[in-house]
């Protein structure tokens, strides 16, 4: 073990391009005007550390990541993502920003969790990880900081437009026992104030992020989840059908947002 | 990790480690897990400790801490942090002075 | 390998970096507690708490009582005989008064620490240096805590 040695200062896969910014040009202007970046909630102190490699928390799991993507597998293991994926750094690029996207032969709607896990299922011969693993949360985040500074794509074209239809529906129908909307706050009332916090268009390009309310990284369904428990709803599933339709449509308004995880959050 | 430094120089420098530091006090709830954080964070510089920390659940999660150190000659800086389960964390980094 | 080492992810910097703004707020914290109290005379045992030499600086206005900025800084000369030894932090509030104790080794030089700390509610933080010569040097810091450490809404 003592070959293991590596670890260095956090990666710094910002590559010199603004973060938290919209990129430029592309074919949904209007969309990506209305939406403020996350980063327009954040204070200042957080926004420092955000951007301070030794301070964003999230850079440890990104680390964490890193070396479990270039690992090998441990016993009973077929390979390593690495043994596929080589040079992540560029072949791995973009990825994040794609999904979740339509599985051509499951039909089904997997996000980059999914994908992690089918990956550790089908080609490694590992068992899946769970939401909210230090592992999970590791592997999600170096492979979203590889596509730092990435336009978020996602298709809801095709196959996907039904789930895009489901995320619409989750996020403008009433729940839980307080009766709102997912909508009510983060379309109508955007930029005031609830619980001494300041309501945001739920641009969700810094997730998995740290919040230092959970003191530990988390995903962006977690972060869907805690919305719940506001209204008191009733919870989905971390990884269920609801919560990947609402990061579709959430990933879909959006687009061209660019990849800012991981994030730091209140 | 390559730093330099001229000789009777003090610089600065920053660690955080990934580590949840349970603090394990009941008034967080029933079911409230065991203590388990990082109780000692050293540093050695030249084979010397120049910095020990005891540490308290009062620490935030994932400890950081910054601090500043003379360079008076080339050679390692070596951090150590020491959990409740007897888990040892050894990072070493060569600071050269000129 | 000893059989208990492991990996955990680390981040390390030796570079300049830039200090964090405060100021002064005025005062809201509720009186000290009993743990606090039981613990500075512990600390003290009758001797009496100078000011000057060290300084403690807290985020004046925490956003997450979970990790709170906190800087000490001690005027620290080489080669005299009142350096520092200990430095001890401690919470008015916390359910464990003392937050952590820096041990500085000697002809260090002039003393920074920075670390994040928890805090309960809001509350002053105290910082104590401990002198080679058994002086004690204090300095107090108010952190105005938005959302309290110890919850987890999820």
């Amino acid at each position: 073990m003592g070959g293991l040695k590596v670890l260095c200062i956090a990666i710094v896969l910002i590559n010199g391009q603004t973060i938290g910014t919209v990129a430029a040009d592309g074919p949904f202007p209007d969309e990506a005007r209305r939406m403020r970046s996350a980063n327009e909630f954040l204070s200042p102190a957080l926004r420092a550390e955000q951007a301070d490699p030794i301070r964003n928390r999230g850079m440890l799991w990104v680390e964490q990541g890193e070396r479990l993507f270039a690992q090998p597998p441990p016993p009973g293991g077929a390979q390593s993502c690495a043994s596929c994926h080589a040079s992540p750094e560029t072949s791995m690029r973009g990825v994040a920003a794609r999904l979740p996207a339509v599985d051509a032969e499951s039909g089904q709607l997997v996000n980059l969790e999914g994908r992690i896990n089918d990956c550790r299922i089908l080609r490694q011969s590992l068992p899946p990880l769970d939401y909210e693993t230090d592992e999970l949360l590791a592997l999600t985040a170096y492979l979203t900081a590889l596509s730092i500074g990435e336009p978020l794509t996602v298709s809801i074209d095709g196959p996907a437009s039904a789930f895009y239809a489901y995320g619409q529906q989750l996020w403008s129908e009433r729940q839980g026992q307080l009766n709102v909307a997912c909508t009510q706050c983060h379309d109508q009332s955007v930029g005031r104030k609830l619980r001494g916090d300041t309501i945001s268009s739920a641009v969700p390009t810094g997730y998995p992020a740290y919040r230092l309310e959970w003191q530990t990284l988390g995903s962006l369904h977690r972060r869907l989840r805690s919305c719940q428990l506001g209204v008191r709803a009733q919870l989905f599933e971390l990884g269920s059908r609801e919560y990947l339709a609402l990061e579709l449509y959430l990933k879909s308004r959006a687009r061209r947002h660019l990849i800012d995880a991981p994030a730091l959050r209140r | 990790m390559p730093a330099t430094a001229q000789a009777g120089e003090t610089i600065k420098i920053r660690s955080a480690i990934q580590h949840p530091m349970i603090t394990g006090h009941t008034d967080a709830g029933p079911n409230v897990a065991p203590r388990k954080i990082i109780h000692t964070f050293a540093v050695a510089y030249l084979g010397a400790e120049v910095l020990r920390v005891d540490v308290a659940p009062g620490i935030a999660a994932n400890p950081f801490f910054a601090f500043n150190l003379r360079a008076r000659s080339s050679g390692d800086v070596v951090f150590t942090w020491i959990d409740d389960t007897g888990e040892v964390i050894v990072e070493t980094r060569q600071l050269t002075v000129t | 390998m000893p059989p208990m080492m492991r990996r955990r992810s680390v981040l390390l910097g030796i570079a300049a970096s830039p200090a964090i703004p405060y100021s002064s707020r005025a005062q809201t914290s509720a009186p000290p507690s009993t743990v606090f109290t039981v613990a500075l005379a512990e600390l003290t045992k009758g001797r009496e708490l100078k000011s000057g030499r060290i300084r403690l600086e807290t985020s004046p206005l925490a956003e997450s009582g979970s990790s709170v900025e906190c800087k000490i800084t001690v005027e620290n000369a080489l080669a005299t005989p009142d350096q520092v030894r200990t430095i001890h932090l401690l919470s008015e509030q916390n359910p464990i008064a003392t937050i952590a104790r820096f041990h500085i080794a000697p002809d260090t030089g002039d003393v920074l620490i920075e670390t994040s700390i928890r805090l309960r509610t809001t509350q002053h933080v105290h910082a104590i240096a401990q002198m080679a010569d058994g002086a004690l040097y204090a300095d107090k810091s108010e952190s105005v805590v938005l959302l309290a450490a110890c919850l987890d809404a999820g």
